[in-house]
């Protein structure tokens, strides 16, 4: 198996994806924006069928991923893990500018990476600092965002969840792919 | 014009790039003459193209006058003027990159820097010559384009030598020639171009008389102001030293060697420079001028007004039927757009701007209209230019340069480098006004078209304008220089590819994207190795090992790329404290025995507070002696722990008290804990707890220590290290040394399994006398200490365990750890015991272990730095460090004794009784004495008498017709279950002694046993004047007969009751054999009913079966029940028998012991004070 950065995306023609990433919180100001999260997400159209893989990261306020996913259908591609990772952390620079020029918790499309598309949604509320980060397709994203956003405060509410650690839960994470099949 | 913008980087270079060119056409002898220097013509003139200085007057076509002050000529033979080759760019291009990585002084061993200092660097790498070397030569692969007329040669340089013959005729021979760029005869441009006639004369050819005649016939035939003559090569040698080399900026490194320009002198440079700047000043520019108002006018009169326009359009629109073919040599340079682009491109030359824009207006509108898209990109390129030099419109320029840029990508191929140069004018554009963000998106998108090397550089640059802007987007900066490096990587840039990627570490370092930190790691790891660099490659490899998160594919393709670079290296790597596996710290266990010993593993898995209580009056209490009320508290703790003496050792344990390191002492290396360990030592025994050492010896060490450590240890002659007695032992050879084992668990991180070797422990042993220096030693490391950094710590603390490694393997007879291999499954754990054999006296130190992994990897791994962290961050003194306990004091040996139960069973069904051995070994050659046996529970378990050891069992219990047993005894001590055998039972040395044991499985479930045995050593030293011997066993009694019993009294008689009982089996298979019912004491008599009692034909039980019986039960006794007495007469009706009609003779003595023993402790633990009756069953198991 070879390792080799496959980062120059030479993207088959028909491949469209889309990302999506997560949001900072500046700590001196009134803790506005305390959830965000980020959805991109990648669809691969052949043949009419539709295929898709989606990358949903949930990313604390120190930008540390709390909860990652690979959604879709799409098969899983080995290569692909890093490359998410990569496109998602830069696009983190972008969300933390846009999130504070916005009252929107759902920022579609805010950076793209050559056919990558990454949208986030940011989380406010004066709970607690965590950004979630999805990676999603269409129509279907804010909805999503919106369940996960509903899963995530019920994981917060569990006294034995420290916020900002990893999401450890099997059930939040059945939960999501369930949403993602739902929805993509 | 604005000033600020032409002072810009994109100003500056479009001053210099966009100039006119001047073709230059030589003959060989020229350029003959002119090698001699190591030039050609070309590079002989260049630099004196360049005016800085000159005041050239202009008019605009409109009669403005302005200035021009600066200037500059771009010199290219003929052959030259044509589009670049692509490949050959290609390899130039690389060739440029090659040099600049050659050229890098970047230090590769330094660590990356830091984000802190990033901003700072970001400016001067940004702006750095590198990359702009490397523009300027991607903007020149597109130059000498037909579609822009910037390109074309304004002037025509005709170049003679004297020597050649006929002259005149050469001039007229070299422009006729078909050696014209193809830009000249495809008619893309007018080939009537001012020419101008240069005579060269090599004055080392003799005198300059016969130039002078060439000169004056060609003035005559070609016109005066056009000839021109320069004589070069006057020096007469070598002049050599020219302090500034005009060539040298030029020309690359390797020519500077020889001696550019050695033979011109200073009149020469003179008359070139002469030359050039009439050239320029009285022939181009006027020329230029000129042009610029002929076409002007010929513009405004077919193209200008409203006549015109309106004709323009009509006349377009038929157009629009021709076929579209933007390539095709539909423009010749006399239509009206071409000359409206020369007109165009020689104002801007002229920095005439504003009517460089209008005329580019006019001709995007007839590109477009036309479709000719390339050359429609051209003209919206340069308007772009225009706006940006008039600092207009910053929206207008940037429009015109996105259009420019998304046109030339729309043609494909033959746009792609007229695209790439229009994005670098676009970046430069946005980047003079600050626009950083945007200027790096523009460098993606050029790196999108371009092949990778040229993409890695743009990525480059683009990572940078976002360090750039406002504020830094370190994100985007660090993955755009990863993007950069792996595309170095695709074009065989390795150290461009590790530099980008170092630089990126400075974003990614400590942050939890596992994947993207694992990527970057390994990347650069494996490219250093690549480099033949290992010991970087190695470093970087370290940190991707542990990827439990990667796939099996990945974990595998990891490990074996850093075992590969490992073999490279061409030694055992040896590393600190290496994460595979990963060392569980709190798994640590230490078994050692000191006065208490152990028999199995199982019982030292017993908690010690289960033992302690059982042996709490067992052992003889320490003499604890109160100095004062201060004293008494640590001592009680001492008195837990710091007892201990193994075969050969004392394990000292910090107390609390002592946990006097602060933050200060956190760095502080493992000697100086050891020392301040000793002293908390001396403290806690200066009472005397222990033996006491006298002489001088001790003092003197007290003095050193209260050296180092001032106000916490007084110095005191009377506190003493209690190691081992100085006497040598007698017979010391062939006693078993014991062990100390510690038990460690490994847990692999990896999906895969690894292989671990030569697991061993780290121990320093060091005999008494070494102690001071060690304690000096660890002082000076102390000093040292606080200018430590972390790494640095790590690496002292690296060298301390090699070396005391090293010093075990050369001292090999001191101390002897075992080896232990094995390998890990994925993801799993292991507990491995490694133990150390110390054989001589002196003080153990158990600094940390070491292991080889893959027979490869040596990895050193010390205990104490976990706790050293928590101590920083709780600041908890109570935290023992494990430093404190894993040392020993080593004393000379002793005998142990060794215990084991035989015949005990696993498994037993309650009420089960069973005879036991107890067999005690003595190991050593010393006797032990004073035997005493503590039981946890003599329910079970309860010692017999010698005597029983040889009865046969179970017919000893038996009634005998002598009935002569002896009392039962039951007193307290046997209550508690403390027992001593005879006192004149000693064990020898090398002697086994066996005891016997009573089982009786009183109740069921999981029956810990513990047994505590307790000696005495007879003949050696006072420091451990006994010992106790752990033994515990584990029995699991399965239930078996369940028993009710209902009384009731008889109806008829006074004295008598009728008893029924109810026998369920409970057992799951066995079946049982009813034997006899025995009512104890003798105050009952019983018997059965029906009386003959042969009724029952069920006395087998088989699994779950139940049965029911009758007694009659008797008052018989008057007499006071006293509970012990007994006499033969009484006890015989008590019994009866339940079995078959051939057992009936064999009865069962219940008062016998053990029975009867089992039967006080069982009604001692039921605690009912009025007993009335007891039975006993007895009966069989069936088979």
């Amino acid at each position: 198996m070879n390792y080799l950065p496959n980062l120059c995306y030479q993207a088959p023609p028909n491949l469209a994806n889309e990302i999506c990433q997560h949001l900072p919180v500046d700590e001196t100001s009134i803790g506005k924006f305390i959830f965000s999260w980020q959805i991109f997400n990648a669809v691969q159209c052949s043949l009419g069928v539709m295929a898709s893989t989606a990358c949903f990261i949930i990313v604390s306020r120190n930008d540390i991923p709390i909860y990652e996913a690979e959604l879709g259908s799409a098969p899983k591609k080995e290569e692909t893990a890093h490359q998410h990772q990569f496109i998602l952390h830069a696009a983190l620079d972008i969300v933390q500018d846009l999130a504070w020029t916005t009252s929107a918790m759902f920022l579609k499309a805010v950076d793209r990476f050559n056919d990558l598309v990454v949208s986030v949604y940011v989380t406010a509320a004066h709970i607690l600092p965590i950004f979630k980060v999805v990676y999603f397709l269409l129509d279907g994203i804010k909805s999503f965002f919106q369940e996960v956003h509903e899963l995530y405060i019920k994981i917060l509410l569990n006294p034995l969840y420290l916020p900002g650690s990893r999401i450890p839960s099997s059930h939040f994470d059945t939960k999501v792919r369930a949403l993602a099949r739902k929805y993509l | 014009m604005d000033a600020a913008t032409s002072s810009s980087y994109l100003g500056k270079m479009l001053i210099e790039e966009i100039t006119p060119v001047v073709m230059v056409i030589t003959t060989p002898l020229v350029e003959q003459s002119c090698q001699t220097n190591g030039l050609s013509f070309v590079q002989l003139v260049q630099p004196f193209c360049n005016f800085d200085n000159i005041d050239v007057p202009v008019r605009t076509a409109s009669d403005q006058p302005y200035r021009l002050h600066q200037f500059k000529l771009r010199l290219h033979y003929a052959s030259d003027i044509r589009h670049p080759n692509t490949e050959a760019a290609e390899e130039h291009l690389k060739q440029v990159v090659t040099r600049a990585s050659d050229n890098d002084l970047t230090d590769f061993s330094s660590d990356p820097p830091q984000l802190e200092n990033l901003l700072q660097t970001a400016q001067s790498e940004s702006q750095s010559s590198r990359f702009q070397v490397f523009n300027k030569e991607l903007i020149h692969a597109s130059s000498f384009s037909e579609h822009e007329a910037f390109d074309h040669p304004v002037a025509c340089l005709l170049v003679v030598s004297s020597k050649d013959n006929e002259p005149i005729n050469k001039f007229v021979d070299l422009f006729n020639t078909n050696q014209f760029p193809s830009l000249l005869n495809d008619g893309a441009m007018d080939p009537k171009i001012l020419k101008h006639y240069l005579l060269v004369h090599d004055n080392q050819d003799g005198t300059s008389e016969k130039a002078t005649n060439i000169i004056s016939d060609m003035r005559s035939t070609f016109g005066s102001s056009e000839c021109r003559m320069i004589c070069i090569n006057s020096a007469q040698n070598e002049s050599g030293d020219r302090q500034d080399n005009p060539w040298a900026i030029y020309k690359s490194d390797a020519q500077l060697g020889q001696d550019l320009g050695c033979f011109l002198n200073f009149d020469d440079l003179s008359e070139i420079k002469d030359l050039m700047q009439d050239l320029s000043s009285k022939h181009i520019i006027p020329h230029m001028e000129q042009k610029i108002r002929v076409l002007n006018q010929q513009v405004s009169a077919t193209r200008k007004g409203f006549r015109n326009q309106i004709k323009n359009l009509w006349w377009r629109k038929g157009k629009d039927d021709t076929p579209d073919a933007p390539t095709g040599p539909m423009y010749t340079f006399s239509s009206i757009e071409s000359q409206i682009r020369v007109l165009g491109d020689y104002a801007f030359m002229l920095r005439d701007y504003e009517l460089a824009l209008s005329n580019y207006r006019l001709l995007s509108t007839d590109y477009k209209l036309d479709k000719a898209w390339k050359r429609y990109a051209g003209v919206q390129e340069m308007m772009g230019l225009s706006f940006f030099m008039l600092d207009q419109s910053r929206k207008d320029a940037e429009y015109c340069m996105e259009n420019a840029f998304s046109t030339y990508l729309k043609l494909g191929s033959s746009g792609q480098r007229n695209a790439t140069r229009c994005g670098l004018w676009w970046t430069e554009m946005l980047k003079a006004r600050d626009q950083y963000k945007e200027a790096a998106g523009v460098y993606s998108r050029i790196s999108n078209e371009e092949p990778s090397l040229h993409a890695a550089v743009m990525l480059e640059q683009a990572s940078y304008c976002y360090l750039l802007s406002n504020p830094p987007l370190l994100h985007k900066y660090g993955f755009h220089l990863v993007l950069s490096g792996s595309r170095y990587y695709i074009s065989d840039q390795r150290k461009h590819a590790i530099r980008a990627y170092r630089s990126s570490l400075s974003v990614y370092k400590g942050n939890a994207w596992k994947y993207i930190n694992d990527h970057v790691h390994y990347h650069i790891g494996k490219w250093y190795a690549v480099l033949g660099m290992h010991d970087l490659a190695i470093k970087h490899m370290l940190q991707v090992l542990v990827c439990g998160h990667q796939s099996i594919v990945t974990q595998e393709l990891f490990l074996r790329d850093f075992l590969q670079i490992v073999q490279q290296l061409g030694k055992t790597f040896e590393v600190f404290r290496l994460q595979l596996p990963i060392l569980s710290m709190p798994s640590l266990k230490v078994i050692f025995e000191d006065h208490r010993t152990y028999a199995s593993l199982s019982a030292v898995n017993v908690k010690e507070n289960l033992w302690k209580s059982l042996e709490e009056d067992l052992v003889p209490a320490v003499p604890v002696m109160r100095t004062n009320w201060l004293d008494s508290q640590p001592r009680r703790k001492d008195k837990d722990s710091s007892i201990c003496v193994a075969g050969v050792l004392v394990i000292w344990r910090r107390d609390p008290v002592f946990g006097f390191g602060g933050a200060d002492d956190d760095v502080a290396s493992g000697y100086t804990r050891g020392t301040r360990l000793l002293e908390g030592l001396n403290l806690n025994l200066g009472g005397g707890v222990l033996m006491r050492e006298a002489g001088g010896k001790s003092e003197r060490r007290n003095h050193v220590l209260g050296g180092t450590d001032g106000g916490l240890y007084s110095t005191d002659g009377d506190k003493t290290v209690p190691v081992g007695t100085r006497r040598t032992i007698p017979g010391g050879r062939g006693i078993v040394l014991e062990a100390i084992k510690v038990d460690l668990e490994f847990k692999n991180p990896l999906k895969i399994s690894i292989s671990l070797s030569e697991v061993s422990l780290i121990c320093q042993l060091s005999v008494k006398a070494d102690l001071v220096e060690s304690e000096i030693h660890g002082q000076n490391v102390n000093d040292m200490d606080g200018h430590l950094s972390a790494t640095g710590f790590h690496n002292l603390e690296m060298e301390k365990l090699k070396s005391i490694w090293e010093m075990k393997a050369c001292s090999s007879s001191s101390l002897v750890p075992s080896e232990v291999d094995f390998s890990l499954d994925g993801l799993k754990k292991t507990v491995v015991q490694l133990t150390v054999t110390p054989q001589v006296e002196g003080v153990l130190n158990i600094i940390g272990v070491r292991w080889k992994l893959s027979g490869s990897v040596v990895t050193y791994h010390n205990f104490d730095s976990n706790v050293l962290k928590k101590r920083v961050k709780g600041k908890r003194r109570s935290a023992k460090s494990p430093s404190s306990t894993l040392k020993f004091t080593v004393i000379e040996s002793l005998p142990k004794l060794e215990g084991s139960i035989h015949h005990l069973p696993e498994r037993a069904y309650a009420g089960e009784l069973r005879r036991l051995v107890l067999e005690l070994r003595n190991q050593s050659k010393f006797p032990v004495k004073n035997l005493k046996m503590k039981i946890n529970d003599p329910r079970y378990l309860y010692p017999g008498r010698f005597e029983d050891i040889k009865a046969e069992f179970p017919s000893c219990l038996e009634k005998q017709t002598s009935c002569e047993r002896s009392n039962v005894r039951a007193n307290a001590s046997q209550l508690s279950g403390e027992f001593s055998f005879p006192e004149d039972v000693t064990i020898q040395g090398e002697a086994t002694f066996s005891w016997p044991l009573w089982l009786h499985a009183a109740t069921s479930g999981r029956i810990p046993l513990l047994i505590s045995v307790y000696y005495e050593m007879d003949n050696l030293s006072s420091d451990m004047r006994y010992r106790t011997l752990r033994i515990h066993y584990n029995l699991e009694v399965l239930p078996s007969l369940d028993v009710s019993i209902q009384i009731s009294r008889c109806p008829s008689r006074l004295k008598e009751f009728l008893v029924r009982v109810d026998i369920v089996n409970k057992s799951s298979s066995e079946s049982f054999r009813l034997h006899q019912l025995s009512s104890v004491g003798c105050k009952w008599e019983m018997s059965s009913l029906p009386p003959n009692g042969s009724a029952s034909p069920s006395e087998l039980l088989t699994a779950g079966q139940a049965l029911s019986r009758f007694f009659n039960l008797k008052d018989c006794g008057k007499s006071t029940y006293d509970g012990t007495s007994s006499s033969p007469s009484t006890l015989r009706g008590s019994d009866v028998s339940l079995g078959s009609e051939g057992g009936k003779d064999i009865l069962f003595d219940i008062s016998s012991t053990p029975l009867a023993d089992f039967h006080n402790y069982e009604r001692s633990h039921q605690e009912k004070s009025i007993e009335v009756c007891d039975f006993s069953i007895m009966t069989w198991a069936s088979k």
